[in-house]
């Protein structure tokens, strides 16, 4: 069942598989972002490649690598499908994807709107990419052209930004992710709330590719700085005491309260285990995702 | 063991005639009316479509011994969605799936490759269709599977005994599942995986990780699979189980990863991935090596052939399958791994009554 709050007047729409811890951890901070506007990395990655590589859906990479290399060649000004934000424009198109598919959870289903003024939304046909294995590589040319499918078109919309997640039940289910796998990291992730209705970048999550050896490991970063962490809850403290109904969840934050010195500074500032949302894999040199990938490590 | 059906009777003889080995190159498959339409009774050939469906490409490094397939006697009728095929005592035992029209089907076919020869064991008390599967101590386990296309599953469980031709019901799953892997090691067994839902628009993969104990006659919980997948190709090697590929909900979402589970530290961890991500595929340990054969796609069914040797953690390919099929029965039996039924092209819609071995 999808959640009521999602509406059709919404600016657009996203599935949040909060079951992810890393997922859960970005969905309950309420702010999304394409992996194209975080600080230059190599190995920058989007969340639905993140996704891909987890599961271990080799093929449906491997032809995310075929539209990127035709995006490289001949559409160079479009999003990249590998580091932009999958989402719909249209809750209809939203819920027929999640039946034609059978890939997305319609519980996770959330309505996104814009943080800043300078977001792109670009609009493509999805069904150029389903169709592919029939068609070949003429389909990845009429996609980025930006035609629709013959029969019965389904567009898609990738975005770059920065998008505000809305809506309460997802990101409940979302804490309670965190809440069963790393309950010491609470106190940090409510600081990653707060900051991110502050305009900080404190406890913000994004993807990334690196390699060790042979192996590639897909991780998630937060980005956490103690004393910035410090100057959120000053700055949160502050605005309840002009407004005691600034929504703060004190139970979470209470371990941050009183006197450090009484506590581990471990504890206080528990991020959560980077082990949770790591992934190793590995690929055959040989291998057209093998080339996807490195293509994302160098770019 | 209960006697011949006349038909598996028929079936049997009619492939002891007609048992040339074929060459070894791919779509070779045995000829003849061996297939049957989900829904519309009478034998056909193979379907026209399994042409542009059928792939054979595998990234892996070629070995040195690709190895050969040989045709074996026929299943007594075309049959598919069984998920697995489970071996003992010398005897591959293919229990449940799709046939003559229904997905429900209660079919114990028992293979004798001494007699190249099938026959009826006591069919199982609850029809359904990928049935989880496995040996333990010397009897058979029956674990859940679906009542209807890939959907519904049921939480009922049964033991056979070879000995008395019979089965027993045990304690049911706490939930129910279908296409779970099941595996028999030291004394228990585990069901890894699977999927849920009463539609297809709800079938859901989950990582569930139950262990039965006979002796207890319960059901316990262990460390979940670290992705949820179903339709996996999952067998004990050693002290460990390997889940190996399979699908995330769909077979348009087939997963390459490839997991190890150490009953000992009750904990998971990765391994080399399958080189060709698919689902409802073989998996069987044969001369220290897991062969992986066949399975489905988007507009797939796969051909390829790729075996792992848990030592170098390496994947190479082998001789590619004769007839490329998925939903099979695949097991050891002797020194052949034995490929019997399956369906011949995407989805439920054909079964195969095929039957080919493969030799190193």
């Amino acid at each position: 069942m999808a959640s009521n709050e999602v509406r059709a007047e919404d600016f657009g729409f996203i599935y949040l598989d909060v079951d992810d811890p890393a997922i859960a951890w970005l969905a309950y901070r309420g702010l999304i972002s394409s992996s194209d506007i975080t600080p230059a990395n190599p190995g920058n990655i989007s969340w639905f490649s993140t996704k891909l590589i987890k599961r271990g859906l080799s093929s449906t990479l491997e032809r995310e690598g075929k539209f990127e290399g035709v995006r490289q060649k001949s559409f160079k000004e479009k999003l990249s499908r590998l580091s932009s934000l999958y989402t719909f424009d249209n809750v209809e198109t939203a819920r027929e994807a999640l039946k034609n598919l059978g890939k997305f959870n319609s519980e996770n289903l959330v309505s996104i709107e814009p943080a800043d003024q300078d977001f792109r939304r670009e609009i493509y046909d999805m069904q150029w990419i389903d169709n592919f294995d029939l068609i070949g590589i003429d389909a990845a040319e009429r996609y980025w052209s930006g035609e629709n499918y013959p029969e019965h078109p389904l567009p898609e919309a990738l975005l770059s930004g920065r998008f505000w997640i809305l809506g309460t039940s997802v990101r409940k289910r979302a804490y309670r992710t965190i809440q069963r796998l790393d309950p010491k990291a609470l106190a940090v992730l409510e600081l990653a709330r707060l900051a991110a209705h502050f305009g900080s970048n404190l406890g913000a999550i994004s993807p990334w590719l690196r390699k060790e050896g042979e192996t590639i490991i897909v991780s998630q970063v937060i980005n956490y700085d103690e004393k910035e962490g410090l100057e959120v809850f000053q700055r949160a403290l502050g605005e309840h005491r002009k407004n005691p109904e600034f929504p703060i969840n004190w139970p979470d934050l209470k371990p941050l309260k009183g006197s450090k010195e009484d506590k581990n500074l471990d504890d206080l500032f528990k991020v959560p285990d980077g082990r949770l949302f790591e992934h190793e894999f590995r690929v055959d040199k040989a291998t057209e995702l093998a080339q996807t990938i490195q293509n994302i490590l160098l770019s | 063991m209960t006697s011949l059906s006349r038909r598996s009777f028929i079936a049997a003889g009619a492939a002891g005639l007609a048992a040339p080995v074929f060459a070894q190159q791919p779509g070779h498959e045995q000829h003849g009316g061996h297939y049957e339409r989900l829904n519309q009774p009478g034998r056909i050939g193979k379907p026209e479509l399994a042409a542009s469906q059928n792939v054979f490409d595998s990234p892996a490094a070629k070995a040195a011994n690709p190895g050969r397939w040989q045709p074996k006697a026929l299943l007594p009728l075309p049959r598919s969605e069984m998920a697995w095929a489970t071996a003992y005592d010398d005897r591959m035992h293919i229990v449940g799936g799709y046939g003559e029209q229904r997905t429900d089907r209660a079919y114990h076919h028992v293979y004798d490759p001494k007699a190249d020869k099938w026959n009826d064991g006591a069919p199982l008390p609850q029809g359904a269709n990928h049935v989880g599967v496995a040996f333990l101590d010397g009897r058979l386990y029956a674990i859940g599977g679906f009542l209807e296309q890939n959907r519904k599953p049921h939480p009922r469980c049964f033991v056979y005994d070879p000995k008395t031709d019979k089965w027993a019901e045990i304690a049911p799953l706490p939930r129910p599942i279908g296409s779970a892997a099941i595996i028999g090691l030291n004394g228990l067994l585990h069901s890894i995986g699977g999927a849920i839902g009463d539609t297809t628009e709800s079938k859901t993969s989950v990582n569930w990780h139950r262990v039965y104990d006979p002796k207890a006659d319960a059901w316990s919980e262990r460390a979940p699979l670290p992705t949820a997948r179903d339709h996996t190709g999952t067998l004990p090697i050693g002290n460990l189980i390997h889940v190996i590929g399979g699908r995330v909900d769909s077979f348009h979402t087939n997963s390459n990863l490839h997991h190890a589970y150490d009953p000992a530290t009750d904990k998971w961890a990765p391994r080399n991935p399958l080189p060709t991500a698919r689902s409802g595929h073989g998996a069987v340990l044969y001369r220290g090596k897991v062969f992986i054969m066949g399975g489905e796609g988007t507009n797939r069914v796969f051909g390829q052939m790729e075996a792992y040797d848990p030592a170098s953690d390496g994947w190479e390919q082998y001789a590619p399958m004769l007839t490329p099929r998925h939903g099979l029965g695949a097991a050891l039996v002797g020194d052949a791994i034995h490929v019997a039924g399956g369906g011949p092209i995407m989805g439920g819609g054909v079964q195969s009554a095929v039957h080919e071995a493969f030799s190193l």
